[in-house]
């Protein structure tokens, strides 16, 4: 990604911004990029030789001298053992993809441009370059042999007559740091001499521009002998007799920097093609006329029309360039600046490259491989994103460079998925200047429209840490600064001081709701069940020997109330008698019932009829009648027998409304002397009250005898009161009065009389003593509070 | 001791047993007495109704008159809509039965708590008030100050103050305190009603128990 300086702040900013995101400031228009419709300018780099390192200087001048007597001697086969590092076995590829206006020491590498007959014929061009007036295939027909055109440039001259110039088969000169280049030249040389490229007449301007703008007024001029120096590059550009069908264009622009690190298999592997630099060639030739987005072939897949076996049965080797540590003479023949690539990356890598290739199949001899078809093409290097070989070229390029070497990657046209993941090291190419490029570097940029519709490489961020350590592109950028940010607001809530108020109200609901309320210490828990066991213990205790000893202690004042309005009854008169009381209640309505019963049976044989206000109170009248001892034989009962002296109605339903109907029929109900409520529910009793009251005066005016429960009897007292209900036994303290005064007659209420006594009494005695206790509890600490 | 009487108390001295085990806390023995307790009351309660309520009305209707007959099955109609109410979709069957019981019993309740609470116990407040002798004027004042004042606690009628809060009548406040008190009184008895009738029932069976045991070893 490159930066655009603003004008007004002079701080660096992204390229796809308009204003400056620190001042604001318009910024000046990106100059890097080719608009449509407009030519690429021609540079000069001849300046750019005195930034070459000098190692490649020497190199190339001691290939000069060799050349001059070696030129016509066809180069051996290159021997693997010799290979050196794949650093630069692509780079003749990459040089002669360049389309148009090739500098002339780079016309003269790319021979096999001529026999460009086999391959297929590129697509409409308008206007090719004079470049391609020499290199096109359908300009000039190949030729093998042809010898280089003499040329004005030295360097010109000198690359052609380079570039055919066999390598030594072996090098008997001790290893320095030339040897690998020379082996390099070997691998590269094709079986047949290819002819020279003639130059196009252009001199290397574009490389001192481009040099003059890297280094500025900081270098010194070019030395004299930088023309002999390219002579290194003259052997890069051999390149073999059959040329390729494919391109590497839609590969990333730094794919022909891998394959200047690819390396040609062992010679004992029959290989059906040979990836050679001639290959490179013709998708040199097809970059300049077949159609930028379309990705190309590998640059080393051998064209269909290739009958002669390649010399090495896979393409370059890049990577993993470590293996060839272990190889302790291409260890010495290797520069210092290829050393440190060599060494093994400290974090490992998520693949490896040479996995790649080890998937491949080779191609086999009898099945020649075909050219990709143009519709499908493939890259030249099919590299899954975040490549093991990746951080190996980033170790190998993070060696001094030359600046020419380490400027910004191109983008392709219309990278295909593969080729957006660039290398690592694509960022660093961001201090060359945009404007220094030459101009067939600048034919490659991506045009204006390219850039708009496919995702730029540059913008993506390679992940160096966690997890996704080496992918490009995972986490999309958001540019700081953009006008696209949105807008901050506020997101505090607006609410007046009611609603504050009320949902702090709500809050403070909500929390007392859910807040779990203090637990007892389990002390105190602990001594509230022994304190309860010990109360039950004292009670089941107390009552138990007075009912066990018979205890009759207690005085029960008489009384003669219901006497009198027993008295008052018809002799052998029906009673009504109805039963309102749950079984839980038996008990204690029972013992109340009896003196009433008794003295009735007794005194005027009444004739009980029993009717049940619930249905399980139906089941209760023979109970009450054996516990009141009136079903009992004489002389221990009084021997009243079923259907005979009592009757039983059985269950009346429909509570009040059952009860109205019940008392609404006067044949049934006037016969009736009187009529004894046994209820232990306030409501229904009431019920039955005030439909005796409703049913008239002839009803009311029977005597209504309501015998109550304990807990029902106060509630019943006014209508005792009212004169509604003649008399309201109130549970066993008014059937004692009764009893007592009946002989304590049938003596059920005498044998519990004394029990319920002391244990009112012990009650009371108990809820004294605790009040004490809570009221000294509270004192003492009220008085520690205080202290 | 017969047998049957021998089994029904010893039945009853277990079960008596079981439920007092739950002063040591809710155990299994006390819930299997409860819930044998329910059980047995519902089943009871469930024979009694078809025995004595609906077999009862079924013998008695009048096969030979159909006039009486198509009166006689109308509840036992009415009665099975209201089986319709178990299922939600059919449940509109039983509107009518529910709502005859509805309305019936309520009015009823209110013809009943008209003429038999309202007006007989106004009646009875007034004409406690005996002019003619202390007692009865005693009697009758503190009955009339007690249902005075008790109205008056739950008197919540209120006027905002000068300052803004919100309080009664002095005069009102004052008997609202009161009636407090004898609404305190009033619940007190209450308790202890039924603390009576629950300390009752305790004697009860604890007399039964001690009846068992005294006969059982012929004492």
């Amino acid at each position: 990604m490159a930066d655009i300086r603003c004008p007004n702040c002079g701080k660096e900013n992204p390229d796809f911004l308009d204003t400056c995101q620190f001042c604001q400031s318009p910024l000046p228009p990106s100059d890097w990029k080719i608009h449509i419709g407009e030519e690429p300018t021609p540079k000069s780099t001849g300046e750019l030789e005195p930034i070459l390192p000098d190692w490649l200087k020497d190199i190339r001048q001691q290939e000069m001298d060799k050349a001059e007597d070696e030129i016509l001697i066809p180069p051996p086969k290159p021997k693997v053992q010799q290979e050196p590092p794949d650093l630069l076995a692509g780079l003749m590829s990459q040089s002669e993809s360049e389309e148009e206006e090739l500098p002339d020491w780079l016309k003269g590498i790319a021979p096999s441009l001529k026999k460009e007959e086999a391959a297929p014929p590129p697509a409409a061009q308008p206007s090719p370059p004079p470049f391609f007036g020499e290199t096109h295939p359908s300009a000039e027909p190949a030729s093998t042999g042809a010898p280089a055109e003499p040329s004005a440039d030295k360097l010109a001259a000198w690359f052609p007559e380079n570039f055919n110039q066999p390598a030594p088969q072996e090098t008997d000169s001790a290893p320095s740091d030339d040897d690998w280049l020379k082996n390099l030249e070997a691998f590269t040389v094709p079986e047949e001499p290819a002819p020279a490229q003639p130059a196009a007449g252009e001199d290397l301007s574009w490389l001192r521009d481009l040099e003059a703008a890297a280094k500025g007024a900081e270098e010194p001029t070019a030395p004299a002998s930088s023309e002999e120096d390219l002579d290194w590059l003259n052997k890069l550009g051999a390149v073999p007799q059959e040329p390729a069908p494919a391109q590497p264009a839609a590969r990333e622009d730094l794919d022909w920097l891998k394959n200047l690190s690819a390396v040609t298999e062992p010679p004992t592997e029959p290989a059906p093609a040979q990836p050679a630099a001639g290959e490179d060639s013709d998708w040199l030739k097809n970059l300049g006329t077949s159609e930028p987005a379309q990705p190309s072939a590998p640059a080393f897949a051998e064209p269909a029309e290739t009958k002669e076996p390649p010399a090495s049965p896979k393409p370059f080797q890049t990577a993993p360039l470590n293996e060839l540590l272990g190889d302790e003479a291409l260890r010495d023949a290797t520069p210092d600046w290829l050393k440190a690539a060599l060494e093994e990356p400290k974090m490992p890598a998520p693949g490896d490259l040479s996995d790649w290739f080890d998937r491949q199949e080779p191609p086999s001899k009898e099945t020649l491989p075909t050219p990709p078809s143009p519709g499908a093409p493939t890259p030249a290097f099919d590299l899954p994103a975040g490549d093991s070989s990746l951080p190996d070229l980033d170790a190998l390029f993070n060696v001094e460079m030359p600046d020419w070497l380490t400027g910004e990657p191109e983008k392709p046209v219309a990278p295909s998925p593969e080729t957006t993941s660039a290398p690592p090291f694509a960022e660093e190419g961001e201090i060359l200047a945009p404007a220094e490029l030459p101009s067939w570097v600048q034919a490659m940029r991506p045009v204006e429209s390219a850039i708009s519709s496919t995702p730029s490489t540059a913008d993506l961020v390679t992940e160096r840490e966690g997890p996704l350590a080496g992918f490009r592109g995972v986490i999309p950028l958001s540019p700081i600064g953009s006008s696209l940010r949105p807008k901050p607001f506020s997101l505090k809530l607006q609410a007046s001081e009611e609603q504050e108020a009320a949902a702090a109200l709500l809050e403070h609901l909500i929390e007392s709701e859910t807040a779990a309320k203090p637990s007892q210490p389990a002390t105190k828990a602990a001594a509230q069940h022994a304190l309860r066991w010990a109360l039950s213990a004292l009670f089941l205790l107390v009552l138990s020997a007075i009912l066990w000893l018979g205890l009759r202690v207690l005085y029960i004042p008489p009384s003669s109330t219901l006497s009198d309005l027993i008295s008052a009854l018809p002799d052998a008169s029906p009673v009504l008698i109805v039963i309102d009381y749950d079984p839980a209640f038996a008990g204690e309505l029972e013992a109340a019932a009896g003196p009433l019963l008794d003295q009735l049976a007794l005194s005027k044989h009444s004739i009980f009829e029993f009717i049940a206000a619930s249905p399980t109170a139906s089941g209760l009248v023979e109970r009450l009648m054996r516990n009141t001892n009136l079903s009992k034989p004489f002389p221990s009962g009084l021997g009243y027998r079923p259907a005979e002296h009592y009757f039983n109605l059985g269950y009346l339903p429909g509570g009040a409304a059952g009860a109205a109907r019940f008392i609404g029929n006067p044949q049934t109900f006037s016969r009736y002397a009187a009529i004894a409520l046994l209820t232990d529910n306030v409501e229904s009793s009431r019920g039955w009250i005030e439909q005796l009251e409703a049913a008239g005066p002839q009803i009311s005016a029977k005597p209504l005898i309501v015998v109550a429960s304990a807990q029902a009897a106060p509630m019943l007292q006014p209508y005792a009161a009212s004169g509604q209900a003649q008399l309201v036994v109130n549970g066993l303290y008014d059937a004692a009065k009764y009893e007592a005064l009946n002989v304590s007659r049938p003596g059920t209420v005498r044998t519990y009389w004394d029990a319920l006594g002391f244990g009112l009494m012990l009650t009371i005695v108990a809820i004294f003593i605790g009040g004490v206790w809570n009221l000294s509890l509270r004192l003492r600490e009220q008085r520690n509070a205080m202290k | 001791m017969p047998v049957v009487e021998l089994v029904s108390a010893l039945v009853g001295f277990v079960l008596t047993l079981m439920v007092f085990s739950y002063l040591i806390g809710d155990n299994p023995l006390f819930r299997f007495a409860v819930y044998l307790f329910i059980g047995v009351a519902s089943g009871y309660a469930a024979a009694v109704i078809v025995n004595d309520i609906l077999l009862a009305r079924l013998q008695t209707l009048p096969l030979t008159d159909s006039a009486r007959l198509a009166l006689g099955l109308i509840p036992f109609l009415l009665a099975a809509s209201l089986l319709a109410k178990l299922f939600p979709r059919v449940a509109w069957l039983g509107s009518f039965a529910m709502a005859l019981l509805v309305g019936v019993g309520a009015a009823t309740a209110l013809a009943g708590a008209v003429s038999g609470t309202l007006i007989p116990q106004s009646e009875a407040a007034v004409n406690a008030v005996d002019l003619r002798s202390l007692p009865g004027l005693l009697q009758g004042s503190v009955m009339l100050a007690g249902t005075i004042f008790t109205l008056a606690y739950f008197q919540f009628g209120a006027k905002r103050a000068a300052d803004g809060s919100v309080r009664r009548n002095a005069l009102l406040e004052a008997a609202a305190w009161a009636g407090r008190i004898f609404i305190a009184v009033t619940l007190g008895v209450l308790f202890a009603g039924v603390y009576t009738a629950a300390l009752t029932a305790l004697i009860e069976r604890l007399n039964s128990l001690i009846t068992f045991i005294k006969s059982f070893l012929g004492l």
